[in-house]
C-alpha cells in the first residue's frame, strides 16, 4: 500500500463507524463513465476535469472515459471496465435488466431532479391534438433516449395509439438537434424531444433552432415529470468497496455545493448538482422501457448519420489515399522508400489510436462470450419483423443494382478500346468509372443519408451509383477480352460501327454480362444489409437498433436471416450463371 | 473486259515501321481464281486486309469493279467492303448463333440500317441464306448452333456466309489452315464453282502448292511485301515455286 493509500484508509475509518472494513482493498483506479453527447470533445475535457476534482477529494486515481455509445457504456459497466456511470434513465433501466445495479445519486437541473418530454410540431402546421397526427410521419431520438423515444412512445401506447400503426413513417434522427431541424424543415411532421418544465414552452425546440431562421415549433404534447440521469455503480463494485462507494458518492454531493465544483457541472449538461436518489422516480421509465421493447415494433424506420462515423470514415478516407499514392508510385526506389515510410508512419499512428492492451484483449473476448451467451435463446417474437426487413432489403438490392445497369452498361462500351475508337471518350469513360469505384459503398450512402435523410431512397441510391463504376469497370475489362475474330467478320460484311457492335461483340459478351450482373446484385445484398448501419432502411438498421438496445436475441434472429439470405442466394446466382455460361 | 479487283501500287508501313506491302500492283478479271503464294510473314494477309480496307493501306489505290475501295469514307466505306466477300482461317462465326442466323448476318449490307442492326431480315433474306447453306451442303444444319459444329462444317457456313453477301469479289485468307486435306480440297472447289458461276474474281492466300497448281487459274508469288511472281498456274516450275519461299534478300545492292 502506498502511504496515500494508508491515509485514505485511515480516514475512511474515521469517517464511517464499521472499522473493519476499512481494510478493504482499492481498484488501482476508478474509472467514471459517460454516454456520448452533442460534442464529445469538450464533454471529455468536462468529465476530465470532475475525476480531478473528485480524485482530489478522494485520494485514489480517477479516470472519465466517454463511450461510443450507451449500449458500450452499459456493457462497460457489466463487465467491470467502468465502475462509475453517469447514466440517462432508459440505459439505466436497460443496466438493471441486465444486471444489479445501484442508482446513487440524481442530478439536478434548474433546481429540479426531474425534467420533461414533449411532442413538438411546427407553428404553421394544422396538428391541434395529438389525434391530428394520426397517418403522419415522426422523427424519435433513437431507441435508448428517455425523452426521445421510450417516455413519448410509452404515453402514445398508453392513449390507445400504437406508434407502429399510429404513425405512417417512423425515423430515428440520433440528435435532439437534428430531430427539430427535421420538423422545421418539413422532412417530418413531429418530432419527439427534450422539454424545460411545461409552463415555460421551452426545450429542444427553442435551444436549438434560437439561431436558425425559419419557422417555429410548438410542442402538442407534455409528459409528466422524468427523474433526471442518474450516476449509478454495480452491485458487485458496491458490496466489494462500500466505503470507497459511500466516499464517491458523498464527494459528488460535495462537488456540487463548492463554488468551483458547480462550475465544471454546469458544463456536464447544465448540472446544478446531485441529490440522493429516490428509487421510485424511475418507475416511469421502468414501466416504458418494459412496454415500448415488449410491444411489436413493426420499426419502419431510418436513422439520420451520426457525424462521429463521418469522421471515423474521414480518416480511412486519408489513410486510403496514403495507401493508394504508396502503391501508385512505381518510380524510382527512393520513392517507393518514401511511401513505405509514409505507410510505416500512419500505420504506427493508427496502432496508437487502437490502444491494444494485451490484458484488455483477452478480457474482451471474455466480453464477446457474454454477449454470445445474451443471444440465446433468440427471441421469437420478432421473426416476422425481421423477414419483412429482409425482403425490404432485398428489395432495395434489386432496384439498386437495376438502375445501375444501363449506366454501367454505357461507360463499360465508352471505355473499351475495341468498342470507342476516340481514346479521348475512352479515357474519360474509364475516368467516371474508377472514380466512382473509388468512394465506398458506405461513403456514398453516409452523403446520400445527410442529403435526402434516412429512408430507401439513399440506400438504392447509393447501391445504384456504386453499380455503376464497379460494373461499368468489370464491363469494359471483359469487353476488351472478346475475340476480335467476329469483329473483323462483321466488318468485312459492311457493318456499321453499333452494328459491329451488335453482332461481332454483344453476342459473346452476353453470357459475361448476365453472370456478372447477377453477382453484383448479390454483391449488393450484402452492400444493402451494411448501408442500413448507416441509416438506410432494412435488415441492418433493425440490427443496429437491436444492438443500440442490447437486444442480443434480437441479434440473434437477424444474424441468422442474414446467413440464410446470403446462402440462398449464393446458391441460387451460381445456378443461373452455370445455365447462361 | 476491265478488271474486277484493280490494286494500284499498294504500300502498308505498320507504326512499328515494318513494312507488310511494297507497292503492289495487280489486275485480276471477273471469275479469275488466282492463288497467292509467300513464305509466312510475306504480306499475304495484308494484301487482302488493304484490298477490302479492312486495314488501312498507307498509300495506293483499290478498286472493286468501277468503285475505288479506298475512296471510301463512313457508310460509303462500309458499302464498300460489302463489295468483297471474305472468308477467314479461323471462321470468325458467332459461336453462339445457329448456321442460318450467321448467314443472315451477312444480308446487312441489303437492308436499312435499322434493320440490319436489330436484325429484321426479310423473307427474301432468308431465302438466299437457306440456299447459300445447301451450296456448301450444310441444309441440314440450318439450326444447329455453330460452335457444336465441326471445323469443317464451320468453314462452309463461313463460305455461305461469303456467299450470301453477294459480293463483286471473293477474298479467302488461308480458309483451309485449320482443315484436313480432303476438307481443304472441298472449300476450294466451292469458292472455285461460285466464282466461275457468278463471274466473281476469287483471290485466295494459300500455303500448300498442290492445291494452288489444282485449283488456281493463275498464281502470285509474295515476298516480303513484294510480287515475285505472276503467271499461270499450269507453268508454275519448281525453280519458280523455290524463288517465292526463298529467303527474302536484304535491301542490299544488286550482285553485278
Ligand atoms: N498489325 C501489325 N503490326 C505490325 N506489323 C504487322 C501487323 N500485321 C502484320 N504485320 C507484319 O507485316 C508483315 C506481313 O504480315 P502478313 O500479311 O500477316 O503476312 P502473311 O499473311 O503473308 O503471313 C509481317 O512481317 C508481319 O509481322
Ligand atoms: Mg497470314
Amino acid at each position: 500500500m502506498t502511504p496515500r493509500r494508508i491515509l485514505l484508509a485511515a480516514l475512511l475509518a474515521t469517517a464511517l463507524p464499521r472499522v473493519g472494513r476499512a481494510q478493504e482493498t482499492l481498484p488501482p483506479e476508478i474509472v467514471l463513465g459517460f454516454n456520448p453527447a452533442e460534442n464529445a470533445q469538450t464533454l471529455q475535457r468536462s468529465a476530465d476535469e470532475l475525476a480531478r476534482d473528485l480524485s482530489e477529494r478522494i485520494h485514489v486515481p480517477v479516470r472519465a472515459t466517454v463511450t461510443l455509445d450507451y449500449t458500450t457504456l452499459v456493457e462497460s459497466m457489466r463487465s467491470g471496465h467502468v465502475h462509475f456511470a453517469w447514466l440517462t434513465p432508459s440505459p439505466l433501466v436497460l443496466a438493471e435488466r441486465l444486471f444489479g445495479v445501484r442508482v446513487l445519486l440524481t442530478q439536478v437541473r434548474r433546481g429540479q431532479p426531474t425534467y420533461f418530454s414533449a411532442l413538438v410540431v411546427r407553428e404553421d402546421s394544422r396538428f391541434r391534438t395529438v389525434e391530428d397526427l394520426h397517418g403522419g410521419s415522426i422523427a424519435w431520438i433513437d431507441p435508448t433516449s428517455t425523452s426521445g423515444y421510450v417516455i413519448p412512445r410509452y404515453l402514445l401506447l398508453r392513449r390507445g395509439f400504437n406508434p407502429s400503426t399510429f404513425f405512417t413513417r417512423q425515423v430515428f434522427a440520433g440528435q435532439h438537434d437534428a430531430a427539430v431541424i427535421a420538423v422545421q424543415r418539413g422532412q417530418v411532421d413531429a418530432a419527439a424531444v427534450w422539454a424545460d418544465p411545461p409552463g415555460e414552452g421551452t426545450g429542444a425546440w427553442t435551444r436549438y433552432l434560437a439561431h436558425r431562421a425559419g419557422p417555429r415549433l410548438r410542442p402538442l404534447m407534455y409528459s409528466p415529470p422524468v427523474p433526471s440521469d442518474a450516476i449509478a455503480t454495480t452491485e458487485t463494485f458496491a458490496r466489494e468497496h462500500p466505503l470507497l462507494v459511500r466516499s464517491v458518492t458523498s464527494s459528488l454531493v460535495a462537488i456540487g455545493q463548492s463554488e468551483e465544483g458547480r462550475a465544471i457541472l454546469r458544463r456536464l449538461n447544465s448540472t446544478d448538482g446531485f441529490v440522493p436518489s429516490d428509487l421510485r422516480q424511475y418507475d416511469l421509465v421502468r414501466q416504458a422501457f418494459r412496454a415500448t421493447r415488449d410491444e411489436q415494433t413493426r420499426a419502419r424506420t431510418g436513422r439520420f448519420d451520426d457525424p462521429r462515423s463521418m469522421q471515423i470514415f474521414a480518416a480511412l478516407l486519408v489513410c486510403a489515399a496514403l495507401l493508394g499514392a504508396g502503391v501508385l508510385s512505381r518510380r524510382p526506389r527512393a520513392q517507393r522508400w518514401a511511401a513505405f515510410g509514409l505507410f510505416a508512419v500512419a500505420l504506427g499512428w493508427a496502432a496508437l489510436a487502437a490502444r491494444i492492451p494485451m490484458a484488455d484483449f483477452l478480457k474482451g473476448w471474455g466480453d464477446i462470450g457474454q454477449f454470445i451467451r445474451g443471444m440465446f435463446p433468440p427471441d421469437r417474437r420478432v421473426i416476422a419483423e425481421v423477414m419483412e426487413a429482409t425482403v425490404l432489403t432485398v428489395r432495395l438490392a434489386l432496384v439498386g443494382t437495376v438502375v445501375g445497369i444501363p449506366l454501367a452498361l454505357l461507360l463499360g462500351l465508352l471505355s473499351a478500346e475495341n468498342v470507342t475508337p476516340s481514346g479521348f471518350i475512352r479515357r474519360a469513360a474509364r475516368f467516371a468509372c474508377n472514380l466512382n469505384r473509388s468512394i465506398d459503398l458506405l461513403i456514398i450512402g453516409l452523403i446520400l443519408v445527410s442529403a435526402y435523410g434516412p429512408g430507401a431512397f439513399p440506400g438504392v441510391g447509393a447501391l445504384a451509383i456504386h453499380t455503376v463504376g464497379s460494373l461499368g469497370k468489370q464491363f469494359y475489362e471483359t469487353l476488351e477480352t472478346m475475340d476480335p475474330g467476329p469483329v473483323e467478320a462483321m466488318r468485312s460484311l459492311g457493318a456499321t460501327r453499333l452494328q459491329v457492335l451488335r453482332w461481332g461483340i454483344w453476342p459473346q459478351f452476353t453470357p459475361h454480362f448476365v453472370s456478372q450482373a447477377l453477382f453484383r446484385f448479390e454483391l449488393n445484398v450484402r452492400g444493402a444489409v451494411v448501408l442500413g448501419l448507416v441509416g438506410a432502411q432494412g435488415i441492418g438498421f433493425l440490427l443496429q437498433t437491436y444492438m443500440r438496445g442490447a437486444e442480443y436475441g434480437k441479434v440473434t434472429v437477424v444474424i441468422a436471416a442474414v446467413v440464410t439470405l446470403v446462402m440462398a442466394l449464393d446458391a441460387v446466382s451460381s445456378r443461373l450463371r452455370r445455365n447462361t455460361a | 473486259m476491265t478488271a474486277a479487283v484493280r490494286l494500284e501500287s499498294l504500300r502498308k508501313v505498320f507504326p512499328d515501321g515494318t513494312v507488310g506491302l511494297d507497292d503492289v500492283s495487280l489486275e485480276v478479271p471477273a471469275g479469275e481464281f488466282v492463288a497467292i503464294l509467300g513464305r509466312s510473314g510475306a504480306g499475304k494477309s495484308t494484301l487482302l486486309r488493304c484490298a477490302s480496307r479492312l486495314v488501312e493501306p498507307t498509300s495506293g489505290r483499290s478498286f472493286i469493279g468501277d468503285l475505288e475501295v479506298t475512296g471510301a469514307r463512313g457508310r460509303a466505306l462500309a458499302k464498300a467492303r460489302a463489295r468483297a466477300g471474305f472468308v477467314f482461317q479461323q471462321f470468325n462465326l458467332v459461336r453462339s448463333y445457329t448456321s442460318l442466323e450467321n448467314v443472315l448476318i451477312a444480308r446487312i449490307s441489303h437492308n436499312s440500317w435499322l434493320r440490319g442492326l436489330i436484325g429484321l431480315w426479310t423473307p427474301h433474306d432468308h431465302e438466299v441464306a437457306r440456299r447459300c447453306l445447301d451450296e456448301v451442303g450444310l441444309s441440314s444444319k440450318v439450326d444447329t448452333p455453330v460452335r457444336s459444329l465441326s471445323g469443317g462444317q464451320q468453314q462452309r457456313v463461313a463460305v455461305a456466309r461469303a456467299f450470301a453477301q453477294e459480293p463483286s469479289a471473293l477474298f479467302a485468307d488461308e480458309p483451309t489452315a485449320s482443315l484436313d486435306p480432303n476438307l481443304a480440297a472441298t472449300v476450294l472447289a466451292m469458292l472455285k464453282d461460285y466464282g466461275k458461276a457468278r463471274g466473281v474474281p476469287v483471290l485466295v492466300n494459300v500455303h500448300t502448292i498442290e492445291h494452288a497448281r489444282r485449283y488456281a487459274d493463275r498464281i502470285v508469288g509474295l515476298s516480303a511485301g513484294r510480287v515475285v511472281h505472276d503467271g499461270p498456274a499450269s507453268a508454275l516450275t519448281d525453280e519458280a515455286v523455290a524463288a517465292i519461299y526463298a529467303a527474302p534478300r536484304a535491301a542490299a545492292p544488286e550482285d553485278h
